[in-house]
């Protein structure tokens, strides 16, 4: 809403999984919607929820809580995909649980997360993918918010896909017109 | 230029000004090359030139000191150190003399040239003199002659002197002064005798002075004529000497001694007059003075004027150096500025294609500011600024396509609250007419229960006439025995108990019409309490379509919550410039949020009329079961009345009868006795009849204060139920504004132009 041009305060849109607070780079996002028809890849990992059709140009969609090591997502009527600019990775958006406002954040706030911390969402140390993308964790008023490097999270994706050994498709490539 | 990207046009800028500095650079190298050479044949040639000719005067001034020193010097060793130095000058003016000549010989004017060759002629000459000058320098003749004369002659001058004053102290001390008589005579005669001794010592003296005249001498003629004067002064001397010897015997050896001196001194005159003819100094010093120092004059103003000439041209070259460093300096200052304007030129021609697109995206974003999103910038230039412009152009677009879709969300909003409006004013209208129906019933009932009462108090009445029959007719049983004695009594009695019994019929009529009335009003009741179920069903499908409206407004809140996020994202991502949007966009989410929350109160609201609703249903589901037991109590009533009316009847025509047979009592006494106990069993009947009507009565009136109660409790829900929907009006009503001012915000923006 208001955003103040002092040195150091981001925008960060928040969004929900499970019970915590993450946010992203106002900037890196494209939009907001509650589209929730989704084609699924029966090839690809269970992180990757299938292709989702914009206006006609197609989106991977990933499912953030099982990148994250929690319980798989249940669309519920909160539920939000939040769909990211191409900046921040090729055509693709994260499904989220519910989405929040958007906070200015005081970068000096923001402390950088080791990685392996305490305090990740139970089961992370599972996947060690956490602190790919998780990049820190900032004090807001009432709870912890973690910074999600949106630009990571395709990394992350193919990451898991080579531990898997099933890295034979790009997915980031759009399949159908 | 203007289809150029900015790079390019930055390069041409930058090219110009390397251009610039280059050619600059190119003429600076140039000219200051120019002046470097010019500064090398300066101080390559013409410095060492005037260095060399400035060395030979010099040098010449130092030969000439030397030559000086040597003739003035008195010691002979001293000027022979002169004379090498001097000799020594003259070979590094030669030498120097032949390296400037060889410079001369390469590069020269002919003026130096030819001043160059007329010093050397006029050094080779001063040289060959200066050598002979310098041989006679070093004889030194004339200052040994003065030593001799200062030193010897004088000493043996100093010898003659003393023997000449011994030669007159011997005679003083020999002849010692004669008496005064002898004193005039001898006295005379002695100075007599002294005068040539006197005579020789101031002659020696005189010849001494000649001695010093010769050696100044410098001519032979006064030289010879100097020493004709000595011969004289010799020769008078040797005279007044001998006249001594001759005079003074006695001072034999003193005058020896004088001879002695005076050969000496002759011997050493003869010296110093050698010496003194030598005459080496003066001639030297006569050379020095005159053709020596005229020569040596002219060498000086020969290398002078080579001096002057290389001055000359050392100054014309360094008129040329100035005049090569001012072209070089011109050349320069052009170059910058002609490079300076060129690249001023084309700076604000690139400032020009920035700063007004630019300026074009500031006031276009202003109108977006004030909410005009009709303009375009449709710049056409294919740099970054018009790429700047094609982005924000498309910015505008997605902004205007984000606010059309609000503005008919919106819409639609007004739209269902307005629905929701009209159906909440149906719902207060029915509400109403389910109240005034209620109330309507509750007349009703109370005009029911008002009846039942008199009902009630009519029943109470007859009973009491029943009782008071049945009395009577106990009374006429009793006193049958006393009939003939009160024949006239039962008379009167059968009056009373016709009359009792004409007023008890009258009664049943009354409760029959009132029993009537009460049916009537139960059916009423009974369809009013219809009505009010069907108004409540209504009322029911009302709330549930109010609901189906608030599910609808929840949903576009919803949107509405969702497009302003993504408002808010679009306008963060356009950074400064969209702030202004992004303060419209979160007043627009606050909205959704406020509507969602009206919507939200709607709703529990609604619920809660609904309950209000079935409770209602329930309660007036009661009512008409009630009434149904009212209207049953009321037909048994009517039932037990007919009966009794019958009753009465019967009792009518048994009186009727009786009063027939009172004429003739005697008669009928036994069918009177007859008749009363028919009359006393009916009246019983009758009796039980209306105790059974009075249960049945009361059972009515307290059936009716039920209905009365539940009536009143349905008035109340009904009550409350108008409450509710003026509750849901209200929110409707505001919900409907809230519409209004997001309608009126969103359209603060102009989409076309």
């Amino acid at each position: 809403m208001n955003t103040p041009k002092e040195t150091g305060r981001k925008p960060y849109c928040t969004f929900r999984l499970g019970r915590r607070l993450f946010g992203v780079d106002v900037l890196d996002v494209k939009e907001i919607n509650t589209e929730r028809e989704l084609t699924p890849i029966h090839h690809a990992p269970d992180e990757v929820m299938g292709y989702v059709n914009l206006r006609g140009s197609i989106h991977l969609v990933l499912d953030m809580r099982l990148m994250l090591g929690m319980e798989r997502l249940e669309i519920g009527p909160d539920t939000r995909l939040m769909v990211f600019k191409p900046s921040a990775g090729d055509s693709f958006g994260v499904m989220v649980d519910a989405i929040g406002d958007i906070v200015d954040v005081d970068e000096d706030l923001v402390e950088e997360r080791r990685s392996r911390d305490e305090g990740l969402p139970e089961g992370a140390e599972r996947r060690q993918l956490g602190a790919d993308f998780v990049c820190g964790v900032c004090r807001l008023d009432e709870e912890l918010l973690m910074v999600v490097n949106s630009r990571q999270l395709l990394p992350a994706i193919e990451k898991i896909m080579t531990m898997q050994g099933a890295a034979t498709t790009t997915l980031s490539a759009s399949p159908e017109r | 230029m203007k289809h150029w990207r900015l790079s390019i046009k930055m390069g041409l800028l930058i090219g110009v000004l390397v251009l610039t500095s280059m050619m600059i650079a190119g003429v600076g190298i140039y000219g200051l090359d120019s002046v470097n050479k010019q500064l090398v044949r300066v101080v390559g040639d013409t410095l060492e030139k005037l260095r060399l000719s400035t060395e030979i005067r010099t040098r010449l001034l130092e030969q000439i000191r030397a030559g000086k020193n040597a003739i003035l010097s008195e010691d002979d060793e001293q000027s022979r150190r002169y004379k090498k130095r001097a000799e020594a000058e003259r070979e590094t003016i030669d030498k120097t003399l032949a390296d400037l000549e060889l410079l001369l010989e390469a590069d020269g004017e002919d003026q130096q040239r030819k001043y160059l060759a007329e010093f050397k002629a006029s050094w080779d000459e001063l040289k060959e003199q200066d050598r002979e000058m310098l041989e006679l320098a070093i004889q030194n003749s004339n200052l040994k002659a003065t030593d001799l004369h200062q030193n010897e002659s004088y000493e043996t001058l100093k010898g003659f002197q003393e023997a000449l004053s011994g030669v007159r102290r011997h005679v003083e001390s020999t002849q010692p002064r004669p008496i005064e008589a002898t004193q005039t005579t001898s006295g005379a005669k002695t100075p007599d005798r002294f005068e040539e001794l006197a005579e020789a010592q101031v002659n020696i003296l005189r010849w001494h002075g000649l001695q010093a005249f010769h050696i100044d001498a410098l001519t032979s003629r006064s030289m010879d004529e100097l020493e004709g004067r000595m011969k004289l002064l010799q020769d008078r001397i040797e005279e007044e000497l001998r006249i001594v010897s001759e005079t003074f015997p006695e001072a034999k050896d003193e005058s020896a001694k004088a001879r002695e001196a005076l050969t000496s001194f002759e011997e050493t005159n003869s010296r110093i007059i050698t010496h003194s003819r030598a005459n080496s100094n003066e001639l030297s010093a006569q050379m020095s003075m005159g053709p020596q120092e005229v020569l040596q004059k002219q060498a000086g103003e020969k290398i002078q004027d080579l001096t002057r000439s290389l001055r000359a041209e050392l100054g014309k070259e360094k008129e040329y150096s100035d005049s090569t460093y001012r072209q070089a300096t011109y050349a320069i200052v052009g170059f910058s500025v002609v490079g300076i304007a060129i690249g001023l030129f084309l700076s604000l021609a690139i400032k020009q294609a920035i700063t007004g697109p630019v300026a074009a995206c500031v006031s276009m974003i202003q109108t977006i500011a004030e909410g005009d999103l009709s303009r375009r910038l449709n710049l056409d230039q294919e740099d970054e600024i018009g790429e700047l412009a094609h982005a924000m152009d498309s910015v505008v677009c997605s902004l205007t396509r984000i606010v059309a879709d609000i503005r008919s969300v919106s819409g639609e909003v007004n739209r269902s609250a307005n629905e929701l409006s009209t159906v909440s004013t149906n719902l207060l209208s029915r509400g109403q007419d389910v109240s005034d129906q209620s109330v309507a019933v509750a007349g009703a009932t109370e005009e029911m229960s008002a009846n039942i009462n008199t009902m009630a108090a009519s029943a109470e009445q007859m009973s009491m006439n029943v009782v008071s029959i049945s009395s009577a007719t106990e009374q006429m049983s009793v006193n049958i025995a006393t009939i003939s004695s009160t024949a006239e009594q039962t008379s009167t009695n059968v009056g009373t108990v016709a009359r009792s019994i004409e007023e008890m019929t009258k009664a049943f009529q009354e409760i029959e019409n009132d029993v009537k009335e009460g049916s009537r009003v139960a059916n009423e009741a009974s369809s009013l309490a219809q009505d009010a179920t069907a108004s409540m069903n209504s009322l029911d499908s009302a709330a549930s379509e109010i609901n189906k409206v608030t599910e609808v407004i929840k949903t576009i809140a919803l949107q509405t919550n969702l497009l302003a996020l993504n408002a808010t994202i679009e306008a963060t991502a356009a950074g400064e410039a969209g702030k202004g949007f992004a303060v419209v966009a979160g007043e627009i989410k606050e909205l959704a949020n406020q509507s969602a929350q009206a919507a939200e109160d709607i709703a529990s609201k609604i619920e809660g009329a609904q309950s209000s609703t079935r409770e209602a249903v329930a309660v007036i589901k009661q009512v008409a079961e009630i009434i149904g037991a009212i209207n049953q109590s009321t037909n048994r009533v009517a039932e037990s009345v007919e009966r009794q009316t019958r009753s009465a009847n019967v009792i009518s025509q048994n009186v009727r009868d009786a009063d027939s047979g009172v004429e003739n009592i005697a008669v009928s006494i036994a069918e009177v006795a007859k008749g009363a106990n028919d009359t006393s069993k009916n009246a019983g009947e009758a009796a039980k009849g209306a105790s059974d009507m009075s249960r049945n009565t009361g059972e009515a009136a307290r059936t009716a204060v039920e209905i009365s109660r539940n009536i009143h409790s349905v008035s109340e829900s009904s009550r409350e139920n108008v409450e509710s929907s003026r509750k849901v009006s209200a929110s409707s009503a505001e919900l409907s504004r809230i519409a209004a001012e997001l309608q009126r915000l969103v359209e603060r923006f102009k989409l076309e132009g």
